[in-house]
């Protein structure tokens, strides 16, 4: 079995991307990677791409858009880790000998809204729609606020604390030119800010947005003769929720899907230089810091709190600045993270650059429960 | 004259009966493998069984945590604030409801029952409840 390498990456800067269409924003980062790794639209024998709740399929347009080679578009809407997931089966489809060229792409426009059902049920959705408005309307922020508070009190942690993660985020991407978000905060910012959920306040959360990202994926022989850095895809652990006290948890989901692609890479937390997560919220890298195995429960505050995830610190996360800062377009945001791991395993980051970063994490949850963790390693 | 006799329905069937003026939530039990799930499940989240029993929950339980949601992105401002929490239900399971206190009122541990909560009316004029939590000691 031959590995999966990433030869090309590219990405729009997300934020407001309101005059193209999801296949335009699309195409652009396409042409993009595929120029990186020194390819052509028609050497792309796959493509699979990451989108959210559209009723169309953008990726089909890319390809009417770019030239209709006849090659396999799937799309694939798998929530906030479409875009991972778009890249995990690039990989696998190289990996597995099946082709040498695969595309991964992911692209998303601001279109969220979050709202209770009508009234009695007539459908089983309807109904599933009234139970839910029964349980109350829930927006994500109000899921993580309830994590956050809980962890105050478990923990005896202070907003301060959680409030570190977005100043860090916002820190790093004020090196980012591809970033949502480049002003930095400071925690004074952040604590006395608009309130959204209790107690958690607007820099404790990701902005919407629009984007577009993209990465090429190619066979070792292919890779050798492009002359493409050698940045393999060493592990890719895809679970959905275990069952836990009465839901599936992000913690625990992503602990068992870390340890698997620990096992996948042969590797351990100790041989990661630095780590891109799902950090919606601002208590997810706490948590997640602990169940990836960088230290233990607990202990995620003071990680934060000691710059150890901070750029020149012990693991530095979400070093583009995160869903925090860089933005969250849901489609493209796990290609965006890729685009900064291989980057950084490049050497080409520029100020945020971590020094001598040769193995990068990638992690993603998505609503419902679903976690992917991709190893990606400079070989 | 409105069905019913005029007396509150359950938005919903077969998610929570009324008994003396409030709701018991109807929990699935797994005989297999014994965990509880609300709202009730034809088959067990953890081990898969389809020998699900219906039974009632406790009436009471205690927050276990609790946000209050300000903003809903846009839409609904009349909605807001309101307080949403999850409840360890006396011998389980945990559940999440809003919880029609004081949005400064709520603290772990408090001790809550289920109440009915308005949802409005069906086409016929029916009203329509739905349950949420109160504070157990009388305080709002
Ligand atoms: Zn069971």
């Amino acid at each position: 079995m031959t590995k999966a390498v990433v030869a090309g990456v590219a990405m729009l800067p997300f934020g407001r991307h309101r005059e193209s269409t999801l296949s335009d924003l699309g195409a652009e980062v396409v042409l993009g990677a595929l120029s990186d790794a020194g390819l052509g639209w028609p050497d792309v024998q796959l493509m699979y791409c990451g989108v959210v709740g559209v009723s169309m399929t953008p990726g089909t347009g890319i390809s009417a858009q770019l030239g209709q080679t006849g090659l396999p578009v799937i799309n694939i809407d798998n929530a906030s880790a479409s875009g991972s997931s778009a890249f995990r089966e690039g990989s696998l489809a190289v990996a597995s000998g099946r082709v040498d060229v695969a595309v991964a792409v992911g692209v998303g426009k601001l279109n969220q809204s979050f709202g209770g059902g009508s009234v009695r049920p007539s459908s089983p959705e309807a109904r599933e729609g009234n139970i839910r408005r029964m349980q109350g309307v829930m927006p994500p922020v109000g899921y993580f606020a309830m994590q956050t508070r809980r962890r105050m009190h478990d923990f005896g942690s202070t907003i301060e604390q959680f409030a570190l993660v977005s100043v860090k985020n916002h820190k790093h991407a004020s090196h980012n030119p591809f970033a949502q978000l480049q002003n930095e905060l400071t925690v004074e910012e952040v604590v006395n800010a608009r309130m959204i959920a209790d107690p958690l306040t607007v820099p404790h959360c990701c902005p919407m947005g629009d984007g577009a990202a993209a990465a090429v994926v190619v066979s070792d022989e292919k890779a050798r003769q492009l002359g493409a850095p050698p940045i393999t895809v060493d592990a890719s652990a895809f679970r959905t929720g275990s069952y836990e006290n009465g839901s599936p948890s992000e913690a625990k989901t992503t602990h068992l899907t870390a340890q698997e692609a620990y096992t996948q890479a042969g590797l351990g937390p100790d041989d990661i230089d630095l780590v891109q997560i799902h950090d919606a919220f601002t208590v997810e890298e706490i948590e997640y810091c602990e169940q990836l195995g960088f230290c233990d429960v607990g202990e995620g505050e003071r990680m934060v709190e000691n710059g150890d995830t901070s750029i020149g610190g012990r693991i530095p996360f979400s070093t583009d600045g995160g869903l925090l800062a860089r933005g969250h377009p849901l489609g493209p945001t796990g290609l965006a993270q890729v685009w900064e791991t291989v980057q950084q395993l490049r050497g080409l980051s520029g100020p945020r650059q971590v020094a001598g970063a040769r193995v990068g994490l990638v992690h993603m949850v998505g609503v419902g429960g679903v976690c992917l963790v991709h190893i990606l390693k400079h070989s | 004259m409105t069905p019913n006799n005029g007396a509150p329905i359950p938005l919903v069937e077969g998610v929570f009966r009324i008994a003396d003026g409030r709701p018991v939530l109807l929990v699935s039990r797994c005989s297999f493998c014994d965990r509880r799930f609300f709202p009730p499940r034809e088959r067990c989240a953890a081990c898969s069984s389809d020998d699900m029993r219906t039974e009632d929950a406790s009436q009471n339980g205690e927050l276990y945590t609790w946000t209050v949601v300000r903003e809903l992105g846009g839409q609904r401002e009349g909605f807001v604030p309101y307080v949403i929490g999850q409840i360890d239900l006396a011998g389980g399971p945990r559940v999440t409801g809003v919880v029609t206190c004081d949005p400064d009122a709520p603290t772990i541990g408090m001790p809550v029952r289920l109440c009915l909560v308005p949802q409005g009316h069906d086409n016929d004029g029916t009203e329509l409840v739905g349950y949420g939590f109160e504070p157990a000691d009388g305080t709002r």
